[in-house]
Formats: structure tokens, sequence, C-alpha cells
């Protein structure tokens, strides 16, 4: 029996990376012939994310490209939950699909599941030959002092708790999803914390985070506060 | 035991061992930097912490070979979706 892997894309006016992205996730999975489905959740994205969608649907397959789509913006996090209950892999890849994310670590992140069957494993930009690309000094800096605090006062053993590449058995993946409490984009912190707590055994893959070249950035000031909330909840908490 | 009260604990720790020290080492010619530790510490640790960090982010990769090899495969992703029957606007 050949293992099968749900990639989940969460997009929000992405309709210029959206095509590139499933063509390099093909691209990248199917010489290592690796099978696969491709679970887009669009939340009602006023640039025509879904038409390009759909469009993609027909090129690659209803098999290949499954599209979930919602009327409204809910959300990142629900928007996972939305996408797991169609997703019918035997893993979960989660991803974000502005090309920030590069496809080609997949298989990576494969192969390295099946060394010692890890539950989860994440992409890491600051193990290897990992790293990021065009970012400034000031925010190389708000990103390593965020991450060197998360690091001491949570001791994750997880070098990147921020990123949100990351690949999970599907049982794991529900499990840890139920069990976490906060919401927004802190929320790919507290799946390592708790999966920690919970005893699952975490792989790391170096990656490069490219940032993103078409549309725009969409998360503001209130990340750094909700980011410092989830963090002193986390300590007090775990 | 969650990571707070492991601190507060550890802290604790920390403060009793230095009362101590106070209390018994009042004749000690170093009297005068006992009393300091806890300032010193601090100071200490938040150097070393602004240490790591400034390190940590000067052996931040910076992978321009990654957004290079990113630009030609958005190039050939577009011919190779165009040859599909895909259409950008
Ligand atoms: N379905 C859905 N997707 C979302 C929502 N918000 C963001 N996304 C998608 O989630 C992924 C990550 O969001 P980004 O806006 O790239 O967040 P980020 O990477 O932290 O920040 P930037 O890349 O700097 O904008 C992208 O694929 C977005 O399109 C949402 O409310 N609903
Ligand atoms: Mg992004």
């Amino acid at each position: 029996m050949t293992l099968k892997y749900s990639i989940l894309l969460p997009t929000y006016n992405e309709k210029d990376n959206l095509p590139v992205i499933v063509y390099l996730i093909h691209k990248y999975l199917e010489i290592s012939e690796i099978k696969y489905e491709i679970i887009i959740i669009d939340d009602g994205s006023p640039d025509g994310t879904l038409e390009v969608a759909k469009q993609l649907e027909t090129i690659y397959g209803k098999d290949k490209i499954l599209l979930r789509p919602r009327g409204k913006k809910l959300g990142l996090g629900t928007a996972y939950i939305h996408g797991i209950k169609h997703a019918t892999g035997d893993f979960i890849v989660i991803m974000d699909a502005d090309l920030s994310h590069h496809p080609k670590s997949i298989p990576e992140f494969i192969k390295k599941q099946t060394e010692q069957d890890y539950d989860v494993i994440t992409g890491s930009r600051y193990i290897g030959n990992g790293g990021v690309s065009g970012w400034d000094f000031k925010r190389k800096l708000v990103s390593c002092g965020a991450n060197f605090i998360s690091q001491l006062l949570l001791r994750p053993k997880v070098s990147d708790l921020t990123g949100s590449f990351r690949l999970y058995k599907k049982p794991v993946l529900e499990k840890l999803i139920e069990t976490c409490v906060s919401k927004g984009y802190v929320f790919q912190m507290e799946m390592m914390v708790r999966a920690r707590q919970l005893n699952y055994t975490i792989g790391e893959v170096p990656i490069t985070f490219v940032d993103r070249v078409y549309g725009e950035s969409k998360l503001g000031g209130s990340e750094i506060v909700q980011f410092v909330k989830a963090l002193l909840y986390l300590f007090a908490t775990t | 035991m969650n990571k707070l009260s492991q601190w507060i604990f550890g802290l604790n720790i920390l403060c009793v061992l230095w009362f101590s020290l106070l209390i018994h080492q009042y004749d000690n010619e170093y009297f005068f930097i006992i009393q300091f530790i806890p300032i010193i510490l601090l100071i200490v640790f938040g150097v070393v912490s602004l240490g790591i960090i400034l390190y940590r982010v000067s052996a931040f990769n910076d992978c321009k070979s990654a957004a290079l090899e990113l630009q030609m495969e958005i190039k050939e992703a577009k011919i190779a979706l165009t040859e599909k029957g895909f259409k950008f606007d």
C-alpha cells in the first residue's frame, strides 16, 4: 500500500501565486512518485483566486485538486480544520500558498518522516542550510529575538516555532488541533508546544523562506501583541 | 509543573542561596560584591542573551540563490501552464 499525502493550501487573494505553487507541487511530487492531493481552501478572495483554482482543477484533475472554498474570510486556523475534514491522505502537509514555502522540501519532509516514523516534521529556517531571503537586519533581529525568548521560556526542542511548513500524521494533527486553544497564526507555535507535551516525535528539515513576490502582506502590528500574549499563556500553562 | 512554576522554583533557590551568603559572609572582604550578585547576574544574562541573538542574526543564512531559483521556476511554471491551457489574465 502506498501512502498518500494531503497538501492543504489555504488561500486569500493568491491568484498569482496559486498556479505556480500547484505547478511546483506537481513537478516535485510527480518525479518522486509520491501519491498526493491538493486541497485548496479559498475564503471568498475578491481577486478571483477561486476561478484560478477551478482552471487548475480542470488541468490536473479532480482527484489531484480538491476545491473546498468557504464563503467569506474566516481565518487561517479554521481553514485548516475545514481542509482536514476533506483530506483522504495518511499525512497532511500544511504550507502557505504564497511561495514562501517551496514544494521541493516536501519530498525531503517525507524522507525524514520515514527515517524514524516521526509524528511531525517541521521545516526550520534556523538549521543547516535553511534560511531566509530578502530580509533586512531589523526583520532578522525581530525574528531571532522572538525565537530566542520563546526557546528560553518554552524549551520546545524545536528550532523554528513560528514556521508553518509542516507535515503531520493525520490523526496526530487532528489531536493537536483539538488540543490547541489559540487562534490566528500563533497557533503554529502552540501546536509544537502541545506536540511535545503529548510526547509526539518531531523531526526537523532545513527550509528556505523566500518572501512573497506577489500580493500584499496581510499581517500587521497586532501580530506582535498576539505573539506575546500566546507566549505568556503557554509559559504559564504548559 | 508548568514552565512558570519551574522558573519561580529556580529563582527561589537562587534567592535562598544569595540570602544565606549575605547572612553568613558579612565579614567577608568580598561582601560588597556579594551584595550586588543579583544585579551582576542579571547584567551577565542580558549581555550573553544579546550576544547569542546577534550571533544568530549574523549566522542567519541569506538564501539569494533560492530567490533566484524561484524566479526561474515562476517563469517555467507560466510557460508550462499556458501550454496546458491555463489562462493568465
Ligand atoms: N483560507 C484562508 N487563507 C488565508 C487566510 N489568511 C491568510 N491565508 C493564507 O494563508 C497563507 C499564509 O498567509 P500570509 O498572508 O502569507 O501570512 P504570512 O506568511 O505570515 O505573511 P506574509 O507572507 O508577509 O503576507 C497564505 O497562503 C494566505 O493566502 C484566511 O483568512 N483564510
Ligand atoms: Mg506568507
